[in-house]
């Protein structure tokens, strides 16, 4: 999982970027391994203005859907058209081709919202947030078990499989 | 990975669409051992199902297996199973992980009055799956069966990749393709030697592509399409309860109302439809559909068609509700055209 040191995060995995009076948002890489195959887009409106911690927009993937935030008060300057036809670039490259939307706000960087997470805090994060790893199914509830069975006689392969089934544990 | 009914599952491997697409155009592998499998064994054995089960279970000949309910007195079901008869006096269940306890319980009572004994081998039992055009070519270099005998719903016992298994021509995916039901502990060998069969024309695919590939084909799943309140007929499933049956059966006075109600045209007060999305946002799970401005039902299933590229949906609506229909996507109205289930057919091969 990659969470770049030069941008700033929010604990709605969106990552920040700024350049002078404007800000330039995506969702981390995390984010986009969680969600899954991301489908569909929608972005705010080019001149449309977005506050701070409310919702503008959705991120479809194939499993689930999720909001996206802005992070600060101001107007949309830009979006990224390229997710219309693509939003695959949100899972190939989501600090880079996959980002979302821009936004002018007033106040330049000492303005910035005070809950924006460093880098270090992002990943710290996600650490709390993470499943466990593995690729073998573990019963973690054995169900109630019925009588032993009896193997039929005759064909082979049929006693070679319950006899196995019988030695497993 | 992610919980499912007590199991720890893989969700996806990578992408959840390449695995779905590699299903539909060479193969995939699949790991379904969080499946419940509970054999009733005995001389009274199929009987004994006959009782427990909507399905005409006694008919089957050894080898062959069928698509069938366990429905509860009310003719509500408990869940949807496949049958494999394994001989004469064996047959295996295979249940829903996350209703095998209940299935396991009831099988148990039901079974008891005939005889025959009814035992869980979930824990024992590893299911892998190989499934898609390619899946028999790739399962014929690990084993010995002949394949080309084993029908569609049908299996037999013998070894794969040295395991010995129980092998069907079944799946939920709506391609051609094999379940391998072997002992837990051979589970690794038979997924590596198909994977390493199969190269580059086989990929780990995990759950997300195989809800997608049973929603593309039309399959119910259970909790979604089908659940204790929902009768087989409702769902468009009526043809697996057996009414020609000769025996009795749990819940057959409630489902032959049913079926007379469905035949004089004052069937279920709603029915299953498929519905594809005219918008780009997904219809899901739950959400309010509309017809001529009125809520007339909700969405079972849905999600973005890797094969289509559309959103597709599964619902239930007031039957006779004719559209055009929308969908209330958290709150946007979201136009969808009925569809004829199932959304994807494989075309046969000769």
């Amino acid at each position: 999982m990659s969470v770049p040191a030069e941008l700033h995060y929010t604990s709605e995995h969106e990552w920040v970027s700024i350049n002078g009076d404007v800000a330039t948002i995506g969702i981390t890489d995390y984010a986009a391994n969680a969600l899954g195959d991301v489908v569909y887009v929608s972005l705010p409106a080019v001149s449309s203005s977005v506050s701070a911690g409310e919702p503008c927009g959705e991120v479809e993937s194939t499993k689930s859907v999720s909001d996206l935030f802005s992070p600060l008060d101001g107007e949309v300057t830009e979006v990224n058209e390229e997710l219309d036809d693509d939003p695959g670039l949100v899972n190939a490259e989501p600090y880079r081709a996959g980002w979302m939307f821009r936004v002018r706000f007033a106040g330049g960087e000492s303005a910035l919202p005070s809950d924006l997470l460093t880098a270090a805090q992002y990943e710290d994060l996600t650490k709390t947030a993470e499943l466990p790893g593995g690729c073998r199914p573990i019963p973690q509830t054995p169900g109630p078990r019925g009588r032993k069975t009896t193997p039929p006689e005759g064909d082979q392969a049929a006693g070679a499989y319950l006899r196995s089934l019988r030695q497993t544990k | 990975m992610t919980d499912f009914a007590g199991w720890l599952m893989p969700l996806r491997y990578g992408s959840e669409t390449a695995e779905h697409l590699a299903v539909r155009s060479s193969a995939g592998l699949f790991d379904l051992s969080h499946m419940g499998e509970i054999a009733v064994t005995g001389p009274s054995a199929a009987e004994a199902l006959d009782y427990a089960l909507t399905g005409w279970i006694s008919r089957l000949k050894a080898g062959q297996a069928r698509y069938t309910m366990i429905c509860a007195p009310d003719g509500g079901i408990i869940d949807d199973l496949v049958v494999y008869r394994q001989d004469e006096t064996r047959f295996l269940v295979i249940a829903n992980a996350s209703n095998a306890s209940v299935v396991l319980a009831e099988l148990a009572g039901r079974c008891a009055a005939a005889g025959a004994e009814v035992t869980d081998e979930t824990a024992q039992t590893a299911l892998v799956a190989i499934q898609g055009q390619n899946a028999p070519a790739i399962l014929s270099q690990v084993t010995a069966l002949p394949l080309a005998g084993i029908r569609y719903y049908s299996g037999m016992y013998g070894d794969v990749a040295g395991v010995p298994a129980w092998v069907a021509r079944t799946g939920y995916t709506g391609e051609d393709g094999f379940e391998v039901f072997c002992p837990a502990d051979g589970a690794e060998q038979v997924w590596d030697a198909l994977a390493k069969a199969g190269g580059s024309g086989v990929v780990p695919a995990g759950l997300a592509a195989r809800d997608t590939l049973r929603l593309e084909a039309g399959m119910p799943l259970y909790g979604n399409e089908l659940g204790r309140d929902v009768r087989p007929y409702e769902a468009g499933l009526g043809k697996v309860v057996r009414l020609d049956k000769p025996a009795d059966f749990v819940g057959r006075p409630a489902l032959a109302a049913a079926a007379a109600a469905e035949q004089e045209g004052s069937g279920p007060p709603r029915e299953l439809i498929g519905l594809i999305g005219r918008s780009r946002r997904i219809p899901r799970h739950g959400y309010p559909v509309l017809s001529d401005g009125a809520p007339v039902g909700t969405v079972t299933s849905g999600a973005p068609s890797p094969t289509l590229a559309v959103p597709v949906a599964m619902a239930f609506v007031e039957r006779g509700a004719k559209g055009p229909f929308l969908i209330d996507v958290r709150g946007r109205l979201e136009p969808a055209d009925r569809t004829q289930l199932p959304f994807y057919r494989r075309s046969q091969q000769a």
